[in-house]
């Protein structure tokens, strides 16, 4: 976004999903994945020029073909702009910042970066997770050879091949750019404002949805703009949603809405925890590939809480995460950005969260991963939280594989950014049950109408896809029915929304305001002339006095008013006895002849002249009268 | 012209000297807005002289709850909250009161302590009762560190870290252009930052305005020095009993510095004495380390006055977010505040046998634990008693520190025979901090605040001198008053203010103006109700 000369980003995410697209990487050798059919391409004219080094790079299962290879990752739009010329990033939280290390490492991004200090924390921590989980095993093979246009086109349907930006897919981060780019952010506070350059301010405001999370108020004296990333209206363990000051935007962005528009989350929770239980009391063992951290604190507390009433206290429960034992820790430290139960338990002074004293019981066990004290606790059936959701990458693929043969165990999917049934595709078939609860918070369309309301900015900008379009009918839970002018947004094209820029901010010196004197010329109006010295640095400006031996000589004094006709003829009259004043004209430009024409007068709205005039003294007399009649200023 | 004014409330009875550490309550008027910082408590008083004069406010025929816009508490020693009770409960304000959260938090349990020895204990009446305490914070207010606060549409506060004690702050209040920073217990580090703000007024303490005190190890080696020493010493003449009470402040927390930990052997032990002490010399550091060996003849036990402190504990687990950078990144592997070495103290402990460390409270001996342990071990001369800070006159401590050798205690006379040491742990800002904050902020005043006379009047030479901007340090009750010249924002057309900054770079731009980088600008100033605008006469 480009706003009084300041180029900001909004949010720099990665898109994940594009990792279904990949062959999963496992720990050790898997037989299964490894036996999966080649992919045979249907269209004969590439299949004869296919070498054979490429081709082997390709495995199919029902219907989904998977690439073998160190998975790629797809980064925000870079062509638009020339990033390293961004001034500031605005990360609103730890789900929307993982292409950071990208934009440091391969663009030369330059710019101050802003997070709240829980976003900061989450953020490393999903990085870390996540490159910890692509090169801990990477495949022998790291060849990019994939990238082939007319082989990418002739996908069959079950791959996302509609990102046919490929090309610049990128292999993931290192720990070490991961520490170079979190080292970059300058943590901050809800409602902290921060002035960039003077020419815009910025405001986090608590979002609602995650730890830390936020949504930004970018404003500048005149005008102001709303950026509403992922927000939520329920109330789960963070801050509610600040939303008195999203209030009358001349522009709301509007972004991050749920991906699971049509489930509840209260009744998927419900969903799950009866499934779950109904796995465990039958023998089998649940599966919940996550994320390290956000709904994951939610649904400890309930399972916990469900676990208990459905007298299924002895199940053990593992968290298998490399951060682990970060992630739980650190959310029981950050009470102020807790929503308002949580916060007062640290008075007490207790954990936030009940999962401290879930693991102190024993029956909630965190470990880095499952080769090392995972073994000498491991009982069998229990409820097992891994990633990566994708089934991609990390100790969900050992679980999958692990438990997949049996039909007593289950895999019960909470996150929706990944389309279930695709990341089941590479083990196929499989007898473990699957079940796919989305628990999404994040703002539904219906919320998000009802929100549009209440904050009903100017103008709108939101993504295409939720605009009402020809493909879903006009309901009010399908896409956003904006009641105001609005404006959608696709990759890679960029939109220009006319703002009213007429002023700038002036600072008056006090000693130069003190000497100035408004007179008023209609009511409630005043109006003085100003000379003064104008400074400006930072983009601040100020005027002070001028210095006293400086006079300049092109300043005279302005009139301001309205001619009244009948007060100057009658002023003639009255005071120099001159009666003889002939008025002609329109009705916008009169007239006056005055002394049968030793002096004419024309007034017009926009000026007075006095013309023809020889008598030095007549003239005199009418440029006073003029005077006295409107205002000097 | 727009002015500010600052008075320190007196006592209720005008017997104090006029610049007694004793407690603070400063009342603030701005911009037709009325602030009250810090609301304190005399801890060297047991009457009604440990309140601040209030009548001050009422006098004006104006309720607290009518007068006053805000009240914004520093941290949460109780010479800075401890008169909060009595001023919402028994005085009957209503408004909004600040804090940090850690503050919030850990004032109730200091107020309820010190509730409990005034009232339970010595019996006194006239105080405020558990449940005043408690309805006193249901009117607090939480503020995060950089959080702009708008208590109304024209008065702001905001929060920066002071690195004094846990959920220490400055406070800058802001009314339309007129601003004062207030920063009691600000312990200069770059972690307790504070941006060039140039406020109007800057108010600060000066409890130890002319010490510039030595660095954070050497203060720790002297200190491990002077146990050991005493230790050894008596090993070697009898196997008597020697005990060395330390007494600490109000509330103590302990945990090992990170940077020490590693790798030194597991005999070692470490002590944290967190809230006591800040150095400016560790960035972000409201720790002192104390971390003493096995060699060091510390075999003995270590005691700590116990229920305060355990619950201290855990207000430091929770609001590590609060504290040392080493400690919070490191949290997650070890925990700063769980440690083996130290045990909670009894009251029966006090006359085993052997050698033994007790830290215990309060820090000015003026009740409880430490002045009981006191009496038992003042008459031998092989104990000893570190002090670890101020002593507000009135109190055992300070006479202990005065040199008194006869002590009437409880209406018993004691005998001073152990060696006393005075060792400042205490976090007050020094004068080197007090300067690098004035640097930091520039302001055009300074107030001081918190100290006594003499070094006050050093600091404030040194700060006219050093910073050429005017330097306050009224006495209680005397007010203050500055007069400040507030900047007016007007809006100026972009076409008058591009066609005059053209001038600048124009090749006449000398003749048109006198002053480099600077042009003459000459426009039109319309006032229409609440708005200015500056035009070009044309438009």
């Amino acid at each position: 976004m480009r706003m009084n000369h300041t180029t900001i980003m909004l949010d720099c995410s990665l898109d994940l999903p594009v990792l279904l697209n990949f062959l999963p990487l496992p720990l050790v050798y898997s037989p299964k994945l490894s036996g999966l059919p080649r992919w045979q391409c249907k269209d004969p004219s590439i299949a004869v020029d296919l070498p054979e080094d490429i081709a082997r790079l390709f495995r199919e299962n029902v219907g989904h073909v998977f690439i073998e290879s160190l998975p790629l990752f797809r980064l925000p739009e870079t062509g638009l702009v020339d990033l390293s010329t961004v001034d500031a990033l605005l990360l609103s939280n730890c789900f929307s910042a993982l292409a950071l290390p990208f934009l440091i490492e391969k663009y030369g991004f330059s710019g101050k970066i802003f997070a709240t200090k829980p976003t900061v924390t989450f953020t490393k921590q999903l990085m870390e997770e996540l490159s910890h989980y692509i090169y801990r095993a990477p495949p022998t093979d790291h060849s990019a050879q994939w990238k082939n246009d007319s082989l990418w086109s002739s996908l069959p349907d079950g791959t996302l091949k509609e990102s046919s930006d490929f090309h610049n897919w990128k292999e993931l981060y290192t720990m070490e750019g991961i520490q170079k780019a979190i080292s970059r952010i300058q943590p901050i506070s809800y409602s902290e404002t921060i002035d960039l350059f003077h020419h815009v301010k910025v405001t986090a405001l608590s979002s609602g949805f995650c730890l830390g999370s936020c949504n930004w108020i970018i404003e500048t004296e005149y005008n102001k703009v709303a950026y509403i990333s992922s927000s939520s209206t329920f109330t789960t363990h963070p801050c509610p949603m600040e939303r008195a000051r999203l209030k009358s935007a001349d522009i709301l962005i509007m972004s991050g809405l749920t991906n699971a528009p049509s489930a509840n989350p209260d009744t998927m929770l419900a969903e799950l925890c009866t499934r779950m239980a109904q796995t465990l009391k039958n023998g089998g063992n649940v599966l919940i590939p996550c994320y390290p951290t956000g709904v994951l604190y939610d649904l400890l507390e309930c399972l916990k809480a469900y676990l208990d009433s459905a007298n299924l206290s002895n199940v053990p429960v593992y968290f298998i995460s490399p951060v682990a034992k970060s992630s739980l820790s650190f959310s029981n430290i950050f009470a102020e950005w807790l929503c308002d139960a949580k916060k007062t338990k640290v008075y007490l002074p207790e954990q936030p969260f009940p999962h401290a004293e879930f693991i102190k019981s024993g029956r909630l066990r965190h470990f880095p991963n499952i080769h090392g004290d995972l073994g000498s606790v491991y009982q069998t059936p229990c409820v097992v939280f891994t990633g990566h959701p994708s089934l991609r990458c990390g100790d969900s693929v050992h679980f999958m594989e692990a438990w997949g043969g049996s039909s007593k165990n289950a895999v019960i999917f909470t996150e929706p950014d990944f389309e279930y049934l695709h990341a089941l595709a590479p083990y196929q078939p499989l007898h473990m049950k699957a079940y796919y609860f989305p628990i999404d918070p994040r703002l539904n369309f219906f919320v998000a109408n009802k929100l549009l309301n209440e904050f009903a900015p100017r103008c709108l900008v939101t993504a295409d896809s939720y605009l009402p379009s020809a493909a879903h009918s006009q309901k009010e839970n399908v896409c956003l029915q904006p009641e105001m002018q609005y404006y959608g947004l696709t990759r890679g094209r960029a939109v220009t929304i006319p703002l009213d820029g007429k002023f700038q901010k002036i600072m008056l010196d006090p000693e130069l305001a003190s000497k100035l004197l408004p007179q008023e010329i209609f009511p409630g109006v005043s109006v003085t002339s100003v000379l003064g010295l104008l400074s400006s640095r930072n983009n601040q400006h100020t005027l002070a006095p001028l210095p006293p031996h400086h006079r300049p000589h092109t300043v005279g004094k302005l009139l301001w008013g309205e001619l009244s006709i009948e007060a100057f003829v009658q002023a003639l009259r009255d005071q120099h006895g001159i009666v003889d004043v002939v008025i002609e004209g329109t009705e916008e430009a009169k007239t006056l002849n005055i002394l049968g024409g030793k002096a004419t007068v024309l007034i017009s709205p926009e000026k007075t002249t006095i013309r023809d005039c020889a008598d030095d003294k007549l003239r005199a007399i009418l440029r006073d009268l003029v005077f006295r009649l409107l205002v000097q200023v | 012209m727009a002015e500010i004014r600052a008075v320190p409330l007196a006592h209720k009875f005008p017997w104090s000297p006029s610049s007694d550490v004793g407690r603070s309550c400063i009342l603030v008027s701005m911009g037709g807005k009325n602030i009250m910082l810090d609301c304190g408590m005399h801890m060297g008083f047991n009457d009604e002289r440990r309140f601040p004069d209030f009548s001050y406010i009422t006098d004006s025929g104006r309720s607290l709850t009518e007068h006053l816009d805000c009240v914004i508490i520093s941290h949460f020693h109780l010479d800075h909250c401890g008169a909060l009770p009595y001023f919402s409960e028994m005085c009957g304000y209503d408004g909004p009161i600040f804090m940090t959260h850690p503050t919030k938090a850990i004032c109730p349990i200091l107020l309820e302590d010190y509730r409990k020895i005034t009232v339970d204990r010595k019996g006194e009446q006239n105080f405020f009762t558990s449940q005043m305490i408690k309805d006193c914070m249901k009117k607090v207010v939480t503020v995060n560190l950089h959080q702009a606060v708008k208590v109304d549409p024209d008065l702001e506060i905001k929060a920066y870290y002071a690195g004094h004690v846990l959920g220490a702050a400055m406070f800058q209040v802001k009314v339309h252009h007129q601003s004062i920073v207030y920063t009691i217990g600000v312990c200069y580090s770059r972690s307790a930052w504070i941006d060039k703000c140039r406020p109007d007024l800057l108010i600060t303490e000066s409890t130890y305005a002319t010490t510039i005190r030595d660095s954070k190890r050497c203060r720790e080696r002297d200190f491990l020095k002077k146990i050991s020493e005493c230790m050894e010493r008596d090993g070697k003449v009898s196997k008597q009993h020697t005990s060395h009470p330390c007494p600490v402040d109000s509330l103590t927390a302990s945990g090992p510095d990170p940077s020490v930990c590693s790798g030194k052997s597991s005999g070692a032990v470490y002590l944290t004495r967190d809230i006591l002490a800040s150095s400016p010399h560790s960035p972000h550091s409201h720790s002192y380390t104390l971390h003493t060996r096995e060699r060091m003849n510390l075999l003995h036990p270590i005691y700590f006055s116990a229920g305060l402190t355990e619950k201290a504990n855990h207000y430091y687990k929770l609001f590590i977010s609060w504290t040392n950078q080493n400690i919070k990144n490191t949290f997650v592997q070890r925990n700063m505040f769980e440690f083996k070495h130290i045990k909670p103290f009894d009251r029966s402990y006090i006359d085993n046998p052997g050698p033994m460390v007790v830290f215990a409270t309060p820090g000015m001996l003026h009740a409880g634990l430490s002045l009981q342990i006191f009496k038992k071990w003042a008459e031998d001369e092989k104990n000893m008693l570190i002090m670890p800070g101020y002593c507000v006159a009135g109190t055992v401590g300070h006479k202990i520190l005065s040199g008194h050798k006869k002590i009437e205690i409880d209406k018993k006379m004691v005998t001073v025979r152990l060696s006393v040491q005075y060792m400042s742990f205490s976090a007050h800002a020094d004068a080197k901090g007090i300067m690098q904050l004035i640097r930091q902020a520039d302001p055009a005043n300074v107030m001081l605040v918190h100290g006594e006379a003499a070094k006050m009047d050093f600091l404030r030479q040194k700060i006219m001198q050093e910073f050429g901007v005017h330097c306050y340090m009224p006495a209680n009750g005397e007010m203050v008053s500055i007069a400040t010249k507030p900047m007016i924002s007007v809006d100026v057309s972009r076409s008058l203010l591009k066609r005059t900054q053209e001038q600048i770079h124009s090749p006449l731009a000398k003749k048109l103006c006198p002053v480099r980088g600077s042009a003459t600008m000459s426009g039109l100033l319309v006032m229409r109700n609440e708005v200015r605008s500056l035009n070009t006469p044309e438009n």
